[in-house]
């Protein structure tokens, strides 16, 4: 007893020091501001709240004590039960993070980094949460941007490689394409002076000048083509294919009737494009199409279209965040080995060496689509046709 | 010869006859004609004349098949194309051909190329297209 009563005086400043050791324990948690601090009970009812809360969120403890924490949540997360996922995992492991979106009092979103971690009374039964949370939104903005950046830089680096490739098999064409009927013309005008030639092997001399220059002309023409292709964007207009389809046939009208050609179209879409690009595509692809028929075969083409969604999409194309019209041009025609169906898209590429192509058309084919952000692919047989899938972003 | 474009073979045959007409010339029209006469002849050429661009086998992939054939590899290869690009001659060295012709502009060049060759003894005729590949343009630009 004596110990004890001499004691007392200990107990009470004991007991002082620790109401003012709790105190300044909730005075510290309920002053940090760049941290919301709360207490969950089991079902996420929030306990407590702090400056750094409110700062954060936007309310005042008033209005938020009591509540359910869930109403942190965006509508999407709570659908997908990610704040329950979040407790559970806390119950079960101590502990859980997360990063993520949150929602202000003023519905707007903020990036937040959070850690929940289980509250246990002696017996080790859980008796709520602490849940601290960080406003990352500067950093997330900033990350982005970076990410932005670095995508773009990347895309920008695919577009120079691209021009790269695109300038040096310009060269080749110059070095070795429009080389060869300048050559021809050369030598076959030679031939003309040399000595004792017949009037009849000096008609065959000038046939072959024209027809070199006759080449030349159509090469130049066909790079110009390709070019104005390239370099020359319209703003894009609403087209409707339909009528490029017509267009084309008008303009291919004696084509078409003197090889008895027979184009079979379904309804085709209506897209976002620049016209005479798009013209440039189907003039191509059926042009191509009756010149590579059978021979003593009468061309038959036909055009379908399907509107594929994302998860329907080839590999090669370049975005993949909307739907695309695939547009067959199908034909019976001669065909060509699978092996080649990249390298035909090629500048210049000819399989069979013949004197009304220039090897153009099909890369005209390619960069049309390319600048209307889709894709062209082709397969084929030898004998059993060629069909030519072009992908189109559907608007 | 495999070349696609008949204009050169002709001319290429012409002016083979008006140097000697005891010369055997076979021509295909792609590199993969060229590899099927190849293996179907019983005395092999001495000589072959390869253009680059051609359909189904380009001249590359023919001289390629030609240099993995034990039967064939010995055989001296020019390349013959339209082509002035450097890299495409240098390519072509590399590649095993002996020597890299751009087509000529003149039948006269042609025909000037063709007797020396023909006229240079068999066993010295790698030695007449590497001195014929010494003196390759080296001025050429494009890359």
């Amino acid at each position: 007893m004596k110990l004890k009563s001499e004691n007392a005086p200990d107990y009470i400043r004991l007991a002082e020091e620790l109401r003012r050791s709790e105190e300044r324990y909730h005075k510290m948690i309920a002053e940090v501001q760049d941290y919301a601090i709360l207490l969950l009970n089991k079902n996420g009812d929030i306990q407590n709240w702090n400056i750094g809360a409110e700062m954060i969120k936007g309310y005042k403890a008033s209005e938020i004590i009591g509540k359910n924490f869930r109403q942190f949540y965006t509508a999407e997360d709570v659908k997908n039960g990610l704040p329950d996922r979040l407790l559970q995992a806390a119950s079960t492991t101590g502990r859980a993070a997360a990063e993520g979106w949150r929602v202000k009092k003023d519905k707007s979103l903020f990036w937040a980094s959070v850690v929940i971690t289980a509250l246990h009374d002696e017996s080790g039964e859980i008796i709520g949460f602490s849940k601290v949370t960080r406003d990352l939104t500067e950093r997330k903005k900033y990350e982005d941007r970076l990410l932005s950046n670095a995508l773009e830089l990347e895309a920008k680096n695919q577009e120079l490689e691209i021009l790269n490739a695109e300038l040096s098999s310009f060269a080749y064409i110059v070095s070795h394409d429009l080389k060869e009927p300048v050559r021809k013309i050369r030598i076959f005008a030679d031939r003309q002076l040399e000595e004792n030639k017949s009037p009849e092997e000096n008609r065959k001399f000038t046939q072959k000048i024209i027809t070199s220059a006759e080449h030349m002309q159509a090469l130049m023409e066909s790079v110009l083509l390709y070019s104005r292709v390239s370099i020359e964007s319209a703003a894009p207009e609403t087209i409707d294919l339909n009528e490029i389809l017509q267009t084309v046939k008008n303009d291919l009208e004696l084509t078409i009737q003197e090889n008895n050609a027979r184009i079979k179209a379904e309804k085709l879409p209506v897209i976002n494009g620049i016209r005479f690009q798009l013209y440039q595509l189907f003039l191509n692809l059926l042009s191509n199409a009756i010149k590579f028929a059978k021979p003593g075969e009468l061309p038959e083409i036909s055009i379908t279209s399907t509107l594929l969604t994302k998860d329907l999409l080839p590999a090669e194309l370049p975005v993949k965040t909307r739907s695309y019209y695939q547009i067959t041009f199908a034909d019976k025609g001669i065909g060509f080995e699978q092996q080649h169906a990249e390298n035909i898209f090629d500048v210049f590429k000819r399989l069979k060496k013949d004197a009304l192509g220039t090897g153009i058309g099909l890369s005209i084919v390619k960069k049309v689509t390319l600048n209307h952000h889709g894709y062209v692919t082709a397969t084929s047989e030898p004998d059993k046709g060629a069909a030519f899938q072009v992908y189109l972003p559907a608007t | 010869m495999a070349d696609d474009d008949q204009d050169d073979t002709e001319l290429f045959e012409e002016a083979l006859r008006n140097i000697d007409t005891h010369i055997e010339f076979y021509r295909a029209t792609n590199g993969k004609e060229l590899i099927t006469q190849l293996s179907a002849a019983r005395i092999p050429p001495e000589i072959i004349f390869l253009d680059i661009n051609m359909p189904e086998l380009d001249g590359w992939e023919s001289l390629k098949t030609i240099k993995r054939d034990d039967r064939l590899k010995a055989i001296p290869v020019v390349m013959y194309s339209t082509s002035a690009a450097k890299i495409d001659g240098n390519k072509a060295i590399k590649a095993g051909a002996v020597c890299y012709l751009e087509k000529p502009h003149s039948f006269i060049k042609l025909q000037d190329f063709l007797e020396k060759i023909s006229g240079s003894p068999k066993d010295k005729l790698v030695a007449t297209l590497k001195s014929i590949e010494a003196t390759r343009s080296h001025n050429i630009i494009v890359a």
